[in-house]
């Protein structure tokens, strides 16, 4: 197989839309904290992005909810967190070895891509139930820190942690952008549209999808590493947080619009940062807010908000119908 | 032996308090192939009116029934019309549903947590008379033994209403296949809202015995049930409501004699057993073919 | 129309085939796009910025901030409710003073609360924590209730070199000589909660040897069980049961209890959470069972509610920590003693106080006194003036004493009681150290005669009785750490 043709179609086609993925993400991720001085909303912010991007890759272009996604968050944190306190390693290669474990747990799950939709949503729960069960069982604790939580303070570093998670914020949306224009992209939506079709012309989807699913557990995993350096210590429920790190996570790429490059982004911005607001504003009313807010949504633009931008963008720079 | 027999016994009550807990989810995804992480809330709304009656006019949780099927039944109906034929046109429902319902229970916890507070609440034994039973020499508060006896007499009475009347009729053929049932003329609002009412109804039963059995009261506890709920419909077979009871059978026993033997592994099992189950029959232990290939 | 700038298209696989042809219309509008958007975005960042860098500073010193964290709602709401009650009680009757006396700015300035709502969430702890820090610029940082809503606090603080007023969470690891910027106020450090009850099982030896442990796996229920476990064994003492669990409903605790009864303990002790506490008793009323020593957690530090939400009768003579509202101390230096609050705290709001009411309280009198002594607002001025406070203070609390290089909390001691049915309901009895105990131990616990009494009637009246101690009865030094039995401890930093 040609390996560029296999990730990229035609290099020269992506870089104006990659510009508007990275101009605003940049200004966004440097003036942001100048402008609300409250670092770790960004950081979290850069996480979600990560994350969304994550899911996009495996939910939005293989049509598969893994609803248990959170997971590879987790694992990626407790990886590197353990690699760090127990083998003193540094923070990076730690980081990456983290995500590497979230990557060859998501190996360990790929009999459940054979499952159909319901399915392997909730046996991906499931999976991190039990997870979440051994990570903070009393039994292990000489190895997770069990209930007592794991500590690797010595490495803490704000200011470098926000820079790094910001810059690979912008990479994983660059590596949708990439996915999409290429074959293997085109490839993964083809299965998502209509499998058989693809079976017959002898492309295995499940090999499709195991790709798909590596990639995103990987990425995931990186973004639980970022997000545990920065808390410096964490208790397992921290990390292994189902209604943030999994359903939040699923709610802004529905928002935005699966499937699609900016969708995710654009919806992760905007959603995080009301919920943001909601939370230091309207907490005593967060929930009933929050929550009304995603039924209208659902109900009224069931696809994202990423056709109704596009159709604005149209509208406005071409205010004649003029294409 | 004793140890075995009475776990069998405590196990055998709490799968019938699941079943009803859990079957009402099942339901909802038999039909209309949708997913309720409210289904948790419900529960708990229901347990919060009963501990209200039970407070201010003494009811007995039994009696309690009569004024919390009714009032959720008819919420399940005013709920089911503006929400899910709306969620029905959408591009997949089956996904949108868990984001819209993820709202509806964002929504009922913080709901909960206005109106009741947020301190634990719970029925007391004493508002059935013996508190205790002997039964072969095993002495069980009565109170366990009425939530199962309920029940049983719950999944009988949707057993009937499944295979014995006219609209139970419509409703399975709706769950074996939406667009034949269609086209045979079953009305799919008709029979959908109705399964949506049974289904809120249900929840909000079980919740009425919630705090006997299981957890104490409290806003936050919905979302442990909703999951307990998907683990037990998972085990027995997802859109076939009566699969359920095996479902919660399995998922008991597995809790109850781990939790002799093994203690510290116990909550672990039943996820275990559900991935097990999904690699080996993920259609279920009763259910139809669901492996794509 | 053409779909111009995504590579992908929902709906369809089509795109598949999608020609090149059009690449310079896409560069052109694609490149119209590009400079709207960034105009669009250098005019949102040069009005905010404009916004945010002409907006008032505080320049003087009005008031003292004080911001903190609640959970309105999830796992930990109850308990950080009670916290924030007392520390907010503290608040008003200082500002009803007209503040706290701050002597480098020369003049009394009031207290002003910023409590935000983290909905039990560590992450929303972590952001809301950052924003009292770098957007509020709080003078006083205190922590939410328990270990796992003050954890996301300890590393932020320490970044910011921030003090961080810890009134609840005893989790050891937090408590290192690095990091000067944390101080335990009101709660000893988990693990050494058990001491006393573990002297006390020592000392019954002869009667007492078959014992049972269930613990719940959270941080602050393991250390207990730990501690307990190894100061046993080394005593001699190997419990028949020691086993953790995540179990919360009373039909699992009632297995549980099947094979905890198998291994016939007398005495058996459960740690876990105020509903498992609960659901340990109904699983106890539900098997009808009965065992000579039976201990929990929380009848002693939320009683009103186990009271309220357990079977009637089921705690007569169980046992419990000592702490305050059920210990009194009367011979306090800070603030009101014991007594004194409980009764204007009921006539306040209607209800006793409890343990957690009493540290959210106790927190806000030592954070003041510490104010007062540092004379200043300085973060390490104040952690200096909390050293000089340990050892001499005593609050409602009890005993203030921290580690002064690690700043956990090794005062306020966790004695323990069993609730003996009187005429007038239970009373709490501190049975253990001997020094302080007001009454005896009555073991075996009677067997409880189960009430079929109504709901609204229950067998036993809720009133409780107190009892006081003397805290003059106490050598100067931290010497409730001494036991009757005379054995030392081991195994345990108490530095």
């Amino acid at each position: 197989m040609n390996f560029r043709h296999f990730f990229l179609k035609d290099p020269k086609r992506m870089w104006p839309e990659a510009t508007m993925l990275v101009a605003p993400l940049a200004v966004l991720f440097i003036l942001g904290p100048d402008i609300y001085p409250n670092q770790s909303i960004f950081l979290e912010l850069a996480v979600f992005i990560m994350l969304a991007d994550a899911l996009n890759i495996v939910y939005g272009y293989t049509g598969y909810l893994p609803f248990g996604f959170g997971v590879f968050f987790a694992i990626g944190a407790y990886g590197t967190a353990i690699l760090i306190s127990h083998a003193s390693w540094p923070v990076a290669p730690a980081i990456i070895a983290g995500a590497c474990f979230a990557a060859l747990l998501s190996l360990l799950f790929t009999p459940l891509l054979r499952l159909s939709g319901a399915y392997f949503a909730i046996s991906s729960l499931a999976a991190f139930e039990a997870f979440y069960l051994i990570f903070s069982n009393t039994q292990l604790t000489s190895l997770t820190g069990g209930p007592y939580g794991i500590s690797f303070t010595q490495v803490y570093n704000a200011n470098l942690d926000y820079s790094v998670a910001a810059v690979l914020a912008i990479a994983s949306a660059i590596v949708v952008l990439v996915i999409s224009k290429s074959t293997f992209g085109i490839a993964l939506q083809a299965i998502r549209e209509d499998r058989f079709a693809v079976e017959l012309a002898g492309v295995s989807s499940l090999r499709y999808r195991t790709y798909a699913w590596l990639i995103s557990s990987f990425i995931s995993g990186i973004a639980g590493g970022l997000y545990g350096w920065y808390q410096g210590f964490f208790y397992p429920e921290a990390v292994f947080n189902l209604t943030e790190f999994s359903v939040l996570v699923i709610v802004f790429v529905l928002f935005g619009g699966k499937g699609t490059v900016f969708g995710p982004v654009v919806g992760t911005v905007i959603l995080f940062l009301v919920y943001e607001i909601l939370t230091i504003t309207f907490s005593n009313s967060l929930l009933i807010i929050f929550g009304l807010l995603l039924v209208v949504l659902i109900l009224f633009i069931p696809n994202g908000i990423e056709p109704l931008l596009r159709k604005a963008a149209d509208l406005l720079l071409y205010p004649d119908g003029r294409d | 032996m004793s140890l075995f027999v009475d776990a069998f016994v405590t196990s055998i009550l709490y799968a019938a308090f699941f079943s009803i807990a859990a079957l009402g989810l099942n339901l909802v995804f038999g039909v209309m192939r949708i997913v309720n992480l409210a289904h948790g809330e419900f529960l708990v709304m229901g347990s919060y009116l009963a501990i209200a009656l039970a407070n201010s006019y003494g009811f007995n949780p039994v009696v309690s029934l009569a004024v919390v099927v009714p009032v959720f039944l008819a919420i399940g109906l005013l709920l089911y019309f503006p929400l899910v034929p709306r969620l029905q046109k959408s591009g997949d429902p089956e996904m949108s549903s868990f984001i819209l319902f993820f709202g509806v229970s964002y929504a009922m916890e913080g709901l909960a947590v206005q109106l009741f507070g947020v301190s634990y609440q719970s029925l007391q034994y004493n508002l059935f008379k013996p508190i205790h039973v002997g039964i072969l020499g095993y002495i069980i508060p009565t109170a366990w033994i009425v939530t199962a006896a309920v029940s049983v007499v719950a999944l009988v009475l949707v057993y009937f209403y499944l295979y014995r009347t006219g609209l139970g009729l419509q409703t399975r053929a709706l769950m074996i296949n939406r667009d034949e049932a269609m086209a045979n003329g079953v009305n799919i609002n008709a029979v959908s809202a109705i399964a949506f009412g049974f289904s809120i109804a249900l929840a909000a039963s079980a919740g009425v015995f919630s705090s006997f059995i299981s957890f104490p009261t409290s806003p936050s506890i919905g979302d442990t049930f909703t999951l307990i709920s998907f683990a037990i419909i998972i085990i027995g077979a997802l859109g076939n409501p009566l699969a359920t009871v095996v479902g919660a059978v399995v998922f008991a026993y597995a809790y109850g004699y781990t939790e002799i033997y093994a203690p510290n592994w116990s909550s672990i099992v039943p996820f275990i057993i559900l991935i097990a189950v999904i690699l080996a029959r993920p259609q279920g232990l009763l259910g139809r073919k669901a492996r794509e290939f | 129309m053409v779909h111009r700038y995504r590579g992908d298209k929902t709906g369809s696989s089509s795109t598949a085939a999608t020609p090149g042809g059009s690449g310079a219309g896409k560069g052109r509008s694609a490149r119209k796009a590009l400079i709207a958007v960034i105009v669009v975005i250098v005019i949102v960042v040069a009005g905010a910025t404009a916004y945010f860098l002409t907006r008032p500073s505080g320049t003087s010193q009005q008031y003292i901030t004080i911001g903190t964290l609640y959970a309105s709602s999830g796992s930990f709401a109850l308990s950080s409710g009670y916290q924030l009650a007392g520390l907010k009680l503290w608040i008003n009757q200082t500002n009803a003073q007209g503040g706290l006396m701050v002597s480098s700015l020369g003049k009394k300035l009031p207290l002003k609360l910023i409590a935000l709502d983290d909905q039990s969430s560590t992450s929303t702890a972590t952001t809301l924590y950052t924003n009292l820090i770098t957007l509020d610029h709080v003078n006083i940082l205190v922590g939410d209730f328990g270990s796992t809503l003050t954890a996301p606090a300890v590393a932020i603080a320490q970044e910011h070199h921030v003090l961080l007023f810890d009134p609840t969470a005893s989790t050891p690891g937090f408590f290192t000589a690095t990091n000067p910027y944390i101080v335990d106020l009101s709660i000893l450090v988990s693990s050494e909660w058990p001491l006393v009850l573990a002297h006390y099982l020592i000392s019954q030896k002869t009667n007492i040897s078959r014992v049972a442990i269930l613990y719940l796996d959270q941080a602050f229920t393991t250390a207990q069980a730990q501690t307990l476990d190894s100061t046993l064994v080394t005593a001699g003492i190997t419990p028949v049961y020691y086993q953790s669990t995540s179990a919360s409903s009373a039909a699992e605790y009632s297995t549980l209890l099947q094979s905890i009864n198998a291994t016939h303990p007398q005495a058996v002790l459960n740690f876990g959470y105020d509903t498992n506490d609960i659901a340990f008793y109904s699983a106890l009323s539900a098997n009808s069972m009965h065992f000579n020593f039976t201990f929990t957690i929380y009848s002693g530090l939320e009683y009103s509610l186990l009271h309220a939400q357990t079977p009637a009768g089921s705690l007569n003579y169980t046992y419990t920590y000592a702490s305050p509202p059920a210990v009194q101390y009367t011979n306090v230096n800070l603030g009101p003693t014991t007594a004194a609050f409980v009764s204007n705290w009921t006539s306040t709001y209607g209800s006793s106080p409890n343990f957690n009411n009493i540290a959210g309280f106790n927190a806000g009198l030592l954070i003041g006194k510490t104010i007062e002594t540092a004379g200043s607002l300085n973060q390490t001025a104040m952690r200096q003036a909390v050293n000089t406070l340990s050892g001499n203070t005593t609050t409602l609390e009890g005993p203030f004493v921290i580690n002064t290089t690690t700043g956990a909390q090794i005062g306020m001691p966790m004695d323990l009681l069993q609730y003996q049915p009187g005429s007038s309901g239970l009373k709490p009895v501190v049975i253990y150290p001997t020094a302080l105990a007001t009454g005896t131990a009555v073991y075996p616990a009677p067997a409880v005669v189960v009430s079929s009494t109504p709901l609204n009637s229950p067998a036993v009246v809720s009133a409780e009785s107190y009892y006081s101690i003397s805290t003059s009865a106490l050598p100067a030094s931290a010497l409730w750490l001494q036991y009757d039995d005379g054995i030392a401890v081991s195994g345990v930093n108490r530095n």
